[in-house]
């Protein structure tokens, strides 16, 4: 093959399907056509097996042992994991302690980390720690294709109390400017700055630094300011081009807020035929738009209990009588089953909108959502527009 | 108007309700999504099997294609090939892990003893090559030189305006020069 200087010649030699595979293939695809074609087989053949499945997976709730993961069970598999990839060999990882504390970042508890070099294909590097009380994994990889979510799924099993977060997202979230070579960054106003660092990539093997905000009360939300009016501007934008929707609003626990879930993303990636692997379709997203609520939020992922849990944990009475009654609580979301104890994983949705997002439970892998889709969204919405948006992303 | 004879968005709606334009419709694209598969899993039987994937999430999906505002059904077709590359790139073995023997067929017209070979080598190598573009940059020249798809139907595959996707060709292209200038088992690059 050629590329030449003025890239005149396009043609490149290219792979070619041998002629065996390429007949196999058809005749398969045709003989699928002719199932997927044939209505009334495909009916019987459904109703057949449904209540088979259904009488399965209600076992399996019933039988299925349910124990937090612990972040030590939690890296041991990660570990495993990261073997099964391919990437242990040659791998100089170091772990490191008690890194920091909630006192210290009250967004980031590392009980435990990972580092892989940067050079290391598909998986660059890796932080695994807690997050909220949560083992969490985040990594910087080549998350833009979608790899990232691959690996969240790696970690992933049904049951977890498990939260994996990418550095990549947090920057999309938080609108990190891309020329910092920092893994996570958190900015979620011009006033507030709370960072936890890793390295530069020149000194990956170093120590990371950390920048905490010198006083909390710094930790303003002016609704007056340009960039509060920006965001709501932004979000009504949305709305008129729907993009966003209101969920039916609720005796949310949080005044002055609104959730809002993303429709187009799901539609995107049903079009595009992406309906299985990634775990990524739906978001809710809650919007603040008062500085009590505002507070309220923030207030509660600040310190630890007395008995070590994060504070935020306090909230989860509150949130459960408010956002969550027995009538309006979806089964998925039923905390009672799922033994949600924190108000990451509570999205104050209507039954419908549940019963809407049927086809795609799996993908909440046992009502908590795992994927992330702020890539999806940045995409679709605009990079700046997201920017501009304060936003509550609520896992689930 | 027969099927082969008749234009992609006719061909799709037709495709999901008869087989024969649906045969016409993997005849039509196979080679370039193949292609396009194995520019990023050169192991002949990763690529037949993501490609398999990827036909029948075509063929799963296609009574809901429902094309966006302009979206193309090349772009369609590669968004499915795209997303399902994704999943099957975490299980990609290293390039140095693939014997040649193992290495997709390399379609060209030198016939000679051991052409076929050398061809391989070099495609293997080139992958290589791309793979340390960045991402974007990797993704659109993939798509251009293997998908066969124009800018306009990468950028919507990407979600990108066509201008950028010019730039992220044009400047992979050169990086690819540069990285062949410096590399004496990179291929074939004037």
């Amino acid at each position: 093959m050629t590329i030449t200087q003025d890239n005149q010649h396009r043609e490149w030699d290219k792979p070619v399907p041998t002629p065996a595979f390429a007949s196999s293939l058809k005749a398969k695809l045709l003989t699928r056509h002719a199932e997927l074609t044939a209505p009334s087989r495909r009916l019987s053949w459904k109703w057949l097996i449904a209540p088979v499945m259904a009488a399965v997976i209600a076992l399996l709730f019933v039988i299925s042992p349910r124990e937090p993961l612990s972040a030590d069970s939690f890296l041991e598999r990660a570990e495993g994991a990261v073997s099964q990839l391919g990437l242990q060999e040659g791998i100089q990882y170091t772990k490191k302690k008690e890194l920091m504390t909630w006192e210290e970042n009250p967004y980031v508890a590392a009980s435990d980390s990972v580092y892989f070099p940067y050079n290391v294909p598909v998986v660059r590097e890796m932080w695994i720690g807690t997050m909220q009380g949560h083992p969490v994994m985040m990594t910087r990889d080549s998350a833009e294709d979608g790899t990232l979510l691959q690996h969240r799924l790696d970690f992933y099993e049904p049951g977890d109390d498990l939260m994996i977060y990418s550095a990549q997202d947090y920057v999309r979230w938080k609108g990190k400017p891309e020329d910092t070579p920092l893994c996570m960054y958190f900015e979620e106003t011009e006033e507030e700055k709370i960072a936890w660092q890793m390295m530069p990539e020149e000194d990956m093997s170093g120590t990371r630094t950390t920048y905490i905000p010198e006083d909390e009360t710094d930790l303003r939300f002016d609704l007056e300011s340009d960039d509060m009016k920006m965001r709501v501007s932004a979000l009504r934008e949305l709305q008129e081009r729907g993009s966003v929707r209101e969920v039916e609003p609720s005796d949310t626990a949080l005044p002055h807020s609104r959730v809002f879930r993303s429709d187009i993303v799901s539609e995107e990636i049903d079009e595009e035929g992406n309906v299985t692997g990634t775990g990524s379709v739906t978001g809710y997203f809650l919007f603040v738009f008062d500085e009590e609520t505002y507070r309220l939020v923030r207030q509660e992922q600040y310190g630890f209990r007395e008995n070590g849990q994060p504070k935020l944990w306090n909230r989860t009475d509150h949130l459960e009588q408010n956002v969550f009654s027995d009538a309006e609580a979806p089964a998925i979301f039923d905390p009672k089953r799922y033994d949600l104890q924190d108000p990451w994983n509570f999205v104050p949705v209507s039954r419908e909108d549940v019963e809407n997002d049927k086809e795609k439970q799996g993908c909440y892998a046992n009502g908590k959502w795992v994927g992330a889709n702020s890539f999806e969204l940045r995409e679709r919405l605009g990079e700046e527009a997201e920017s501009k948006m304060l936003i509550f992303q609520f896992a689930r | 108007m027969t099927y082969p004879d008749m234009p992609d968005g006719e061909l799709v709606l037709a495709a999901a309700l008869d087989p024969d334009a649906f045969a016409c419709l993997y005849d039509r694209y196979l080679p370039q999504v193949f292609a396009f598969v194995a520019s990023r899993l050169p192991c002949r039987m990763e690529a037949e099997d993501v490609t398999s994937d990827i036909w029948m999430k075509i063929l799963g999906n296609i009574s809901r294609f429902k094309p966006k505002r302009d979206e193309s059904v090349p772009a369609w077709i590669f968004a499915i090939a795209r997303n399902a590359i994704i999943d099957a790139h975490r299980k990609r073995r290293p390039y140095a892990d693939i014997e040649t023997e193992d290495v997709v067929e390399i379609a060209g017209e030198d016939e000679r003893p051991g052409a076929s070979v050398d061809r391989r080598i070099q495609f293997v190598a080139l992958q290589a090559g791309i793979d340390t573009l960045p991402d974007h940059q990797a993704r659109c020249i993939r798509l251009r030189y293997y998908g066969g798809l124009r800018n306009q139907e990468i950028a919507q595959v990407e979600g990108l305006n066509e201008k950028t996707v010019a730039a992220h060709i044009s400047r992979g292209l050169q990086a690819l020069r540069d990285h062949a200038s410096s590399s004496s088992s990179f291929p074939l690059l004037a």
